[in-house]
């Protein structure tokens, strides 16, 4: 220690404050809301999206992903907006439960946390399927190993899928068991280590698709002299004109990743400055990811060709010159030429599909707590370990859902990527009508509510809500006419279905039970739950 | 029907004993926890106790004791024994990250806050090595430091610095006639320990630069307080030498760095209220109290 004189001198004698109990300093920070948002996202799904691009000739891949950003941003507006009214565990839930109605509420948090524990099992196998694999496969053909083809073969098969699944559920449960304190720790440096292995991956793509390196003749070294143009050819005509309504009908895929920052609102409860963290958080969760998707998309082209990836996309596995699987992050390993390089760029799809799992589990778990402390689950779903503080059971029962999700993806072909999007889409929606009447139907708490704003004579939050669920709504009549998506499939409209209903026979069983006991359900539903 | 005034006056009364009796009730079963806020400082400063509330102090409803994190789960089964229910808005603290613990006799009404390790409001004081005090209380350098760190200071927290420097000088480990190993008759500190002060306001610029406004808050106060000239003396002197000793003290690398970049940055965490029986601050508000709510406490005790 050194003397040394502040150059900021002594504060000027300011104020005395009145204050009537002792305070507490939350621990969950804006940038924590902001990482959550981004292990949501999920920005390694980009590897299916583009590969889905074939299926939309003309598409702008690029202004798809920007579409997709700004009705994220007003869907975030409504979910940020209520969670500074509601600020609760289980967000959601307890906007819809109180704004719409207690059944509603139930139901459609319950149909949300289904589809969220489906992806917290399928997200553990796509990070075998699209993080791992693609990682393996590009080392071994870098350095013409079948051991590493081999082994990334195996990581995108059914046991590389469940290994994949069960190490996500298993690891994060136990995390989750230690408390969330730990989990948003770990989740802060995986955020950072994504931030430098994702600007490593844009660098060599720049370098890609400025012809520093050059991925047509790194790809016709390892596949063979012209290999690069026998996949364009084998493709045929790939190449179409611009087309606004293919981009409208993609955009549905970028949604996909960069809508689900939202379920931050799950830990409302938490976030230290809930005033304004949340909307911060969510709103630079999407805009920093949905920049990042479109300026990858742009690079991926760029370094690729769009003709390449489109044809690589669409051409039968047996017509692809490599013993991999054709995602875009084995074309930037190759592209990179350089092992270590490919490690790092693997890094950040790898750090967030490992994350994402996580991120349902506790948007998961917290629902389950809000219900039960609302009285409308059995009282062990809140139960908490007397060492951590944490729902063991809420948490036990999620992560065995997860992996019941695991099996089924991993051992039939019943399951798609998208199927579980139907069944969220809904809450999205019901959220977002919950922000458009939340003004006209909880008018007192709405007037004395910190987002008492209005342009005009129309409050903000009905005009974010309007759009948002203008928005959600067409998403959702997309899945159900677009076979692309695989959303319409037989088992996720059943599963939608079935979910909705059993969520709405629990309600009643569960109001009846409690007004039997005595307890003033509706006016219990009516008021902000404890925490 | 006892009139709410009285109920409250009688609550505040047994306190002080209700604190001093947990303390011991807690030694018997092998736990260690000691008062803080201004339960300690009514108990550490038996000649000017009674100017706190003929300065205006709010009579005392809770009572703030620091503890050992690792004896989070037996200090629950403990308060629990004695009577105090965990206080639902507090029940999942621990999950996330913050040590903390909140309890409410329903007979009493007494509320109690333990803070667990490290004291974490506008600024952190880390105390796990520091519970090893003579006396029921935490030391009386952790006093001035947990009402120093505050960083919107209420005119109760202003009393209760008020009388702790008005009875107590600081003063150096083996410094003299006020050397800091003085103890007083039940063997605890006498002084309030510079070297204690100087260790955490001189490694955190931020600490440094809201204790210091308050000492210069307090100084103000002393001033224009009714207080007996001897006693405002005292204060006056007290927080001169505080505030000179702290300006001349060697500053950690920590302090230096941060210094530089000055109130540009926001150099305090904000604190916000528990929201207590499930009432959460947008209920409060909806009673009336929107203008106190956000942002309003940041004060053990």
């Amino acid at each position: 220690m050194t003397t040394f004189k502040s150059p900021v001198g002594p504060p000027a004698s300011g104020g005395i404050f009145t204050r009537a109990s002792s305070g507490l300093v939350r621990q969950v920070r804006t940038d924590d809301v902001m990482f959550y948002g981004w292990q949501q996202i999920a920005l390694g799904y980009i590897i299916f999206i583009v590969a889905a691009w074939q299926f939309y000739p003309g598409a702008s891949m690029e202004l798809a992903t920007l579409i997709a950003t700004v009705v994220g941003l007003f869907i975030a507006g409504c979910y940020a907006l209520l969670s500074m009214v509601y600020p609760r565990s289980g967000g959601d839930y307890v906007f819809m439960s109180r704004i719409l109605h207690p059944m509603a509420g139930l139901v459609l948090s319950m149909s949300l946390i289904f589809w969220q524990l489906f992806y917290a099992g399928v997200n553990g196998a796509f990070l075998s399927r699209y993080g791992i694999a693609p990682m393996l496969s590009a080392l071994g053909v870098e350095e013409h190993s079948a051991g590493l083809i081999s082994a990334g073969n195996w990581f995108g098969g059914k046991w590389g899928l469940f290994l994949g699944g069960t190490l996500v559920t298993v690891v994060f449960s136990l995390i989750q068991y230690r408390g969330a304190g730990l989990y948003f720790k770990a989740q802060r440096w995986a955020s950072y280590i994504t931030v430098v292995s994702l600007l490593s991956t844009i660098v060599t793509l720049a370098l890609a698709a400025s012809g520093v390196l050059n991925f047509q003749q790194h790809f016709d070294a390892l596949a063979g002299s012209g290999a690069y143009q026998r996949v364009i050819a084998a493709a045929g005509a790939t190449q179409h004109p611009f087309s606004l309504t293919e981009t409208i009908f993609f955009a549905a895929w970028p949604a996909f990743s960069l809508w689900f920052a939202v379920l931050s609102v799950s830990f409302g409860g938490e976030v230290k400055d809930g005033q304004r963290s949340q909307l911060r958080g969510m709103s630079l969760a999407i805009i920093t990811m949905g920049v990042a998707m479109a300026v990858l998309m742009f690079l991926y082209r760029a370094a690729f060709g769009s003709a390449f990836i489109l044809a690589s996309s669409e051409i039968p596995a047996g017509k692809f010159p490599l013993a991999a699987s054709p995602y875009v992050n084995l074309y930037t390993g190759i592209a990179g030429g350089n092992v270590v390089l490919t490690v790092v760029n693997s890094i950040w799809v790898i750090s967030l599909l490992f994350f994402v799992g996580a991120s349902s589990l506790l948007a998961s778990t917290r629902s389950m707590l809000a219900w039960s402390l609302d009285g409308m689950a059995p009282n062990w779903f809140s139960a908490v370990s007397a060492r951590f503080h944490t729902p063991t059971w809420s948490l036990l029962l999620c992560a065995t859902i997860a992996e019941i999700w695991v099996l089924l993806y991993a051992f039939t072909s019943e399951i798609l990527v998208l199927g579980g999007f139907l069944g969220q889409c809904i809450p999205f929606a019901g959220v977002c009508l919950a922000a458009l009447v939340f003004p006209f139907r909880r008018r007192r708490e709405f007037e004395s509510s910190p987002i008492a704003y209005r342009w005009g004579r129309v409050p903000v939050i009905s005009v974010l809500g309007a759009v948002a669920f203008a928005c959600v709504g067409y998403t959702f009549y997309r899945l159900l006419v677009d076979g692309a998506y695989g959303a319409n499939n037989h088992l996720s409209e059943v599963m939608t279905v079935a979910v909705a209903v059993f969520a709405a026979i629990w309600y009643l069983a569960w109001r009846v039970y409690r007004s039997r006991t005595g307890v003033d359900v509706k006016a219990q539903l009516s008021e902000i739950p404890v925490e | 029907m006892e009139p709410a005034g009285d109920r409250a006056a009688g609550i505040a009364a047994q306190i002080p004993d209700e604190a001093v009796r947990l303390v011991g009730a807690a030694a018997s079963g092998g736990l260690t926890i000691r008062v803080t806020g201004s339960v300690a400082v009514h108990l550490r400063c038996g000649r000017h106790r009674s100017l706190m509330p003929a300065l205006g102090r709010r009579p005392f409803y809770d009572i703030d004791f620091w503890g050992r994190d690792k004896e989070h789960q037996r200090l629950e089964e403990f308060f629990g024994g004695q009577g105090y229910l965990l206080d639902p808005a507090a029940r999942g603290l621990r999950e996330w990250g913050i040590k903390r613990q909140i309890y409410a006799h329903p007979e009493t009404g007494i509320k109690v806050d333990v803070f667990l390790d490290k004291l974490v409001m506008a600024h952190t004081i880390g105390f796990a090595g520091q519970l090893a005090t003579a006396g029921p209380c935490i030391s009386l350098a952790d006093l001035v430091l947990s009402k120093l760190q505050i960083h919107e200071i209420t005119s109760n927290d202003l009393i209760d610095l008020t009388v702790l420097f008005g009875e107590h000088p600081v003063g150096e480990h083996g410094a003299g006639e006020h050397g800091a190993g003085e103890t007083g008759p039940g063997g605890e500190d006498a002084l309030i320990d510079l070297a204690r002060l100087r260790t955490l306001l001189c490694d955190d610029w931020g600490f440094w630069y809201t204790a210091t406004g308050n000492l210069g808050r307090l100084a103000e106060t002393a001033n224009s307080a009714p207080l007996p000239e001897d006693v405002r003396q005292r204060v006056l002197a007290t927080t001169a030498q505080l505030r000179d000793h702290l300006a001349e003290s060697p500053k950690s690398r920590r302090w230096r760095l941060r210094a530089k970049v000055g109130t540009r940055k926001r150099w305090y965490e904000t604190v916000e209220e528990v929201a207590h029986d499930g009432h959460s601050p947008q209920e409060a508000r909806h009673d009336g109290l929107r203008a106190q709510h956000r942002r309003a406490g940041n004060r053990p005790g």
